[in-house]
């Protein structure tokens, strides 16, 4: 609006009055501009200060360093000098101990303090970081020399402090730690770092809350292992149990037949011979000479002689089997011993000597099946194994193909066993039977622990077999061509030098 | 130079020498004056109208400049009063130019070119204030030293040992405040 519709007003006073509200206005809109540019840049800082400790609490990094990088941000953030950490005694939920971790600007400066707090622990309630525990709140007090509850100060120290300001690590309602920060001024209450407080309280509670989710994981992750332990040891003891059963069937066989042998013994003809001689002792020599009996009798004697004989190799042979299946118990038996030391010691090894010692143990059975056996050795050299560990493996493999051969017809049954070389550094030991063969979908189950095809197995044998493979560096392979159509178990192990091109 | 600077100088003029003088001074200097506090302008705005004050009034640039300075601090209390409100001495304010003061100008001018200072509090009697910037404002620095005295109801003595002016690395000023006997 002018005076004059056509030109501007022409009194001074009234120009001056209108230059005065042109620069007010000025001065408002310079003023809302700073407000704002200030809000902002207020804004960006707790949004970066924040952002930083998410990013701190984020990162996978031990409880001591997230608090020391929480503290260096926030002060960087206040400006203020001092900075330091509670966390709650082990030994008394109730009781806030110095973390050790601080953020100091000047280190001499504050050392007296320093010391004087992380010789001081607070109860729940007591001083400012006990206030902070009881109220599960920030607190602020705006000068420490001045209130009443300030602890520290009574021991007539020079703290340099001034301004103090508390805040809790909240997990849910529980406080797991205490933050405080310092001054070297009183300090008025700032709503908004308080504000920001209750987040960055939340946010550390996170990472309290990680470390005690990873402890509780170490724990059962060491619970586990303890447990897995004791079923190794339970399996080595269950694999001792299997092979033992295998021999002692065996023995149990031996033992049978030498029953049976002893019973058929001719040894009471001689009873009958010697009753005869001293029934006739008054005339033995007539006896021998008239008598039709009598006549016979020495050559009588000398048969049973060669009988008796014969029957005795025998029985020597079966006491020798007795013997031999009695020391592989042992073996076995001291093999699980040792396990519960270590598993057995790895030597370099005759494979062929192995596959002869497994047949022997089978011997019997295989005998007695009706199983012809074909052996097919390259000569390789040694191998890496465990001496026992390879017999249970190989006695179990040949006792397996044996099971498989039952439904063959008796002259048909056959096993191959094989030593061949596997890619220059490792031998495969193979029993290969025509029995039953494994169907596919059995295939890749028949490794697995408590699988079975047996009506009275515990799927346990070859299960631990493939275990002892791979402990020994090498491991257990199975072929079939399917029900019907055999079946080939491979043991590869690491030879003791590889095979020279 | 930020756009307050100019606005403190033509109040400054304004209040203690008249709008004529400042009209005057711009004219000399050959602005239009247009200044607005979050703007940003060349320093050698500043350096014209230091040179034309000192041609108009006789007095050598740094006797404006801290003349400036001195005349300034009362208005900068009034228009920011949390920044000297929380203190009772000079030295106690100055000493919270830097963690204090030019952090709040960042605020409001993101990318300001504050000046650091190095503060030697060593003896409780003088304050040992070294300041380095490529603008040489001490005087400047001494005259809002003597505004801030002023303010709190001080006397101060200054001792510049060195300066930029004469080919030192940085100036070093050394103020020992007292307190004024009130009337």
């Amino acid at each position: 609006m002018t005076d004059s519709p056509t030109g501007p007003a022409t009194d001074p006073s009234r120009l001056l009055a209108r230059v005065d509200r042109e620069r007010n206005a000025r001065l408002q809109a310079e003023a809302l501009a700073e407000r704002g540019m200030r809000q902002l840049y207020e804004r960006q800082q707790h949004l970066e200060v924040l952002h930083g400790i998410a990013e701190t609490a984020n990162a996978a990094l031990s409880l001591d360093a997230c608090l020391r990088m929480t503290l260096d941000q926030w002060c960087r953030y206040t400006g203020w000098p001092v900075g330091h950490f509670y966390l709650i005694s082990e030994e008394s939920a109730g009781r806030l101990i110095s973390a050790g971790e601080w953020h100091l600007n000047n280190t001499e400066k504050f050392s007296a303090f320093r010391d004087i707090t992380e010789a001081t622990t607070f109860e729940r309630g007591v001083g400012l970081p006990g206030r902070v525990m009881e109220t599960g709140r920030a607190v602020w007090v705006v000068d420490v020399t001045e209130w009443p509850g300030f602890l520290r100060a009574r021991q007539g120290v020079q703290l340099n402090v001034r301004g103090a300001f508390a805040f809790p690590v909240l997990l849910g309602d529980e406080t797991v730690a205490v933050a405080e920060f310092f001054s070297t001024e009183p300090e008025e209450v700032n709503e908004t770092w308080l504000n920001l407080a209750t987040q960055v309280g939340t946010m550390l509670g996170r990472v309290f809350e990680r470390l005690r989710a990873q402890r509780e994981i170490e724990r059962t992750h060491q619970l586990l292992l303890r447990a897995s332990r004791e079923a190794g040891m339970a399996e080595v003891a269950n694999g001792v149990l299997h092979n033992v059963g295998n021999v002692l069937t065996s023995l149990n066989l031996v033992v049978q037949t030498a029953q049976e042998r002893a019973a058929a013994s001719r040894v009471s003809h001689f009873q009958r011979a010697m009753e005869m001689m001293q029934r006739e002792s008054a005339r033995l020599g007539e006896f021998l000479t008239h008598d039709a009996k009598g006549r016979e009798l020495p050559g009588f004697l000398a048969r049973l002689a060669d009988i008796l004989i014969a029957e005795n190799t025998r029985l020597r042979s079966d006491l020798e089997n007795l013997a031999r299946h009695c020391e592989h118990i042992r073996e076995i038996v001291v093999t699980q011993q040792g396990a519960s030391h270590s598993l057995g010691k790895i030597e370099e090894l005759d494979p062929a000597q192995l596959f002869e010692d497994a047949i022997r143990l089978n011997a019997d059975s295989l005998n007695r099946h009706g199983i012809r056996l074909e052996r097919s050795f390259a000569p390789l050299g040694r191998v890496r194994a465990d001496r026992h560990r390879v017999l249970q493996i190989l006695v179990n493999l040949l006792h397996n193909a044996k099971d498989a051969l039952m439904s063959v017809e008796r002259s048909k049954r056959g096993i191959r066993v094989t030593i061949a070389p596997h890619e220059a550094v490792n031998a495969c030991l193979s029993v290969a039977d025509n029995g039953v063969g494994i169907a596919p979908e059995v295939r890749d189950k028949i490794f697995q622990h408590g699988f079975t095809t047996k009506p009275d197995g515990h799927g346990f044998g070859l299960h631990s077999a493939a275990l002892a493979a791979r402990d020994m560096g090498g491991r257990l392979t199975l072929g079939s061509d399917g029900p019907g159509r055999g079946a080939t178990f491979t043991l590869i192990l690491p030879l003791a030098r590889p095979i020279l091109p | 130079m930020k756009g307050i600077i100019f606005n403190l100088l033509e109040e400054v003029v304004t209040e203690h020498l008249g709008a004529d003088t400042w009209d005057k001074l711009l004219a000399a200097a050959e602005l239009d004056g247009a200044f607005t506090s979050l703007g940003n302008y060349p320093d050698e705005h500043l350096f014209k109208l230091v040179a034309a004050a000192s041609a108009a009034l006789g007095k050598q640039p740094t006797e404006i400049v801290r003349w400036f300075g001195a005349k300034a601090m009362p208005l900068l209390a009034r228009k920011y009063p949390p920044l000297f409100s929380r203190h009772t001495s000079a030295r106690a304010f100055i000493l919270t130019l830097n963690n204090i003061i030019h952090p709040e100008v960042r605020k409001l001018y993101p990318g300001a070119d504050v000046p650091d200072f190095d503060f030697d509090t060593s003896s409780p009697e003088v304050l040992v204030m070294n300041y380095r910037s490529k603008r040489k404002l001490c005087a400047l620095a001494e005259g809002l030293s003597e505004g801030a005295a002023e303010h709190f109801g001080e006397a101060v003595a200054i001792l510049h040992p060195q300066c930029m002016h004469r080919g030192d690395a940085c100036c070093r000023l050394e103020l020992s405040f007292t307190r004024k006997n009130k009337a």
